[in-house]
């Protein structure tokens, strides 16, 4: 089965974090992902990607499907990395070799678990914090409001996007546009053509419409109001305080 | 006739070109009543939405002027909020008007920028999410809502700014019947609370049965404005305007002109009215129907 954006919408706002307020949230996740940046990945991002699965599954009950397959997009991606790393390729008896590199192995498996362990991280914030919350802490840790406009605009066009690409290449399909290779290559570039002159003329449009609401160059509303709880915080720095002192004690040297 | 003191938006000869060779507006007269619910008729691309583009402000007419309780409206930031805020414009589709994350904070949006304080408005998201009758869509992501639920959303954030009037650009455009229904059922609500509503549509049966007044626009200009009964049950200027006499004048005319009714009633606006009048007037005509 295909992961679709409600599956992911359903996730965001209908977890149990759903209501915890977003610098929990960010300090959790944005802790962990520094520690399993600069920690050694033996053994404290083979903990953090434990950990952060285990919550993601068990505390948020995020559903094992849709985490998985979340997850999986990006690991793939590191794995297809990680593959490259364990050869070398080098001059040598009149042309290029492909060797194993040295230490190639080490590298590969350091760089597997740091991108689990990171992407763990990642998924964990997205899946359970929709993406205005995250950018109104943004916004009140000084990141400038035009930056903090464009990034939900950005993600309110992702969906329009997504939704006009979909009904043009519907009725594409519909009047035969992907029944040959041939029409599925024209059948795509007019896609992708007519998917700019649509965002820009969406964009002029949007414009008007907020401005019919009195919009003067600056995007404003309410923000949900979420207590901040200090045994959550407290407990996450407990969590982060553990996995560092994990991380220095048992160094498995294959620190790269 | 009403005095002008009645008028609370007014256009004046409005003329207004998108570029050389189309002309949108042309001399456009159209006035608005206080509390009354006028219907704005045309066909395609007879100017309707440009219209309402410049009766909010947001397009300025080349020549003519618009006129807010009988005063000039100006273009000045200042002006232009306050009127946005007396007159509040819902678009046709709201996907160009929705943009906040959730649907509590794009009804904010409004508020928000008419500078109110944060008490007031959490009063107003509550206010329009119950006027509007979605109070279960408060905290939903704006781009999880169905077709329906989106159009309400759009009216909402638009409510919320407490406008005296209230313009709705072909508000029943993709909804179902009952979803009609329901919408102008909340509107008439509106309507009830003091609202003036203006509404553009070329459904000349809804407009029929909802509207006070009637204005026909063609090729850029107000070709009649006047009550429900005077401007739909002109034959020729609905043909001219490319739109078709209401369905309920059509029939009630037909039988009148047989002898089934009486020849000097009033017509009726509704399905409703015209079968209570086929009941009143022709017992029998019915009965032998049923």
């Amino acid at each position: 089965m295909r992961l679709t954006h409600s599956q992911i919408e359903r996730c965001i706002y209908e977890n149990r974090w759903r209501k915890r307020h977003p610098v929990e949230k960010l300090a959790l996740t944005i802790g962990m992902l520094v520690l399993s940046v600069t920690l050694p990945p033996l053994p404290a991002g083979l903990a953090i990607a434990l950990a952060m699965t285990m919550i993601a599954l068990l505390i948020v009950r995020i559903p094992l499907s849709t985490y998985f397959r979340v997850v999986a997009i990006p690991i793939g991606f590191a794995f297809a990395g990680a593959v490259a790393t364990i050869f070398s390729v080098a001059p040598g008896g009149g042309g290029l070799r492909i060797a194993l590199a040295i230490n190639g192995a080490a590298i590969a498996s350091g760089l597997i678990v740091r991108s689990l362990a990171a992407t763990s991280c990642l998924c964990l914030l997205l899946l359970t914090t929709p993406i205005n919350e995250i950018v109104s802490i943004l916004h009140r840790c000084g990141l400038p409001s035009a930056i903090c406009e464009l990034m939900l605009a950005v993600h309110r066009f992702i969906y329009i996007f997504a939704e006009t690409a979909a009904s043009i290449r519907m009725a594409q399909t519909a009047r035969c546009g992907y029944a040959s290779k041939r029409n599925a290559y024209r059948s795509m570039s007019r896609l992708v053509a007519a998917l700019f002159l649509h965002s820009i003329e969406r964009a002029g449009r949007l414009e008007i419409g907020i401005s019919a609401r009195g919009y003067e160059g600056n995007v404003r509303w309410i923000e949900p109001a979420r207590a901040l709880s200090v045994k959550a915080l407290c407990g996450i720095a407990l969590l982060e305080i553990g996995v560092v002192t994990l991380g220095l004690s048992f160094n498995g040297g294959w620190s790269h | 006739m009403e005095s002008l003191s009645d008028v609370i938006l007014e256009a004046c000869g409005l003329v207004y070109n998108y570029d050389r060779e189309v002309c949108a507006l042309r001399g456009l007269d159209l006035a608005a009543r206080r509390g009354r619910k006028l219907a704005v008729l045309g066909a395609n691309g007879a100017g309707k939405s440009t219209l309402f583009l410049h009766l909010n402000g947001t397009l300025r007419p080349e020549m003519g002027e618009i006129r807010i309780n009988g005063q000039l409206a100006g273009y000045r930031r200042r002006e232009l909020l306050e009127w946005r805020r007396r007159i509040g414009l819902v678009f046709q589709n709201p996907d160009d008007q929705l943009f906040a994350p959730t649907v509590e904070q794009d009804i904010s949006f409004g508020p928000m920028n008419l500078g109110l304080d944060k008490e007031e408005v959490y009063r107003r998201v509550d206010e329009s999410l119950q006027a509007m009758d979605i109070e279960e869509l408060r905290g939903r992501p704006v781009h999880s809502l169905s077709f329906g639920q989106k159009k309400r959303a759009a009216i909402a954030g638009v409510v919320a700014m407490r406008p005296e009037v209230l313009i709705l650009d072909e508000p029943s455009a993709g909804l179902d019947p009952q979803g009609v229904e329901s919408l102008l059922a909340v509107l008439d609500e509106r309507h009830k609370a003091g609202t003036t509503l203006i509404m553009a549509t070329h459904d000349v049966d809804l407009a029929c049965a909802w509207a006070d007044e009637v204005a026909v626009l063609r090729a850029g200009r107000v070709e009649k404005q006047g009550s429900v009964e005077e401007v739909l049950s002109d034959p020729h200027l609905m043909r001219s305007s490319d739109l078709r006499a209401p369905l309920v004048f059509e029939v009630a005319a037909r039988l009148m002109t047989r002898g089934y009714l009486p020849d000097r009633g009033a017509l009726p606006h509704t399905r409703e009215a015209l079968l209570e009048l086929l009941d009143l007037a022709a017992p029998r005509l019915v009965d032998n129907n049923r």
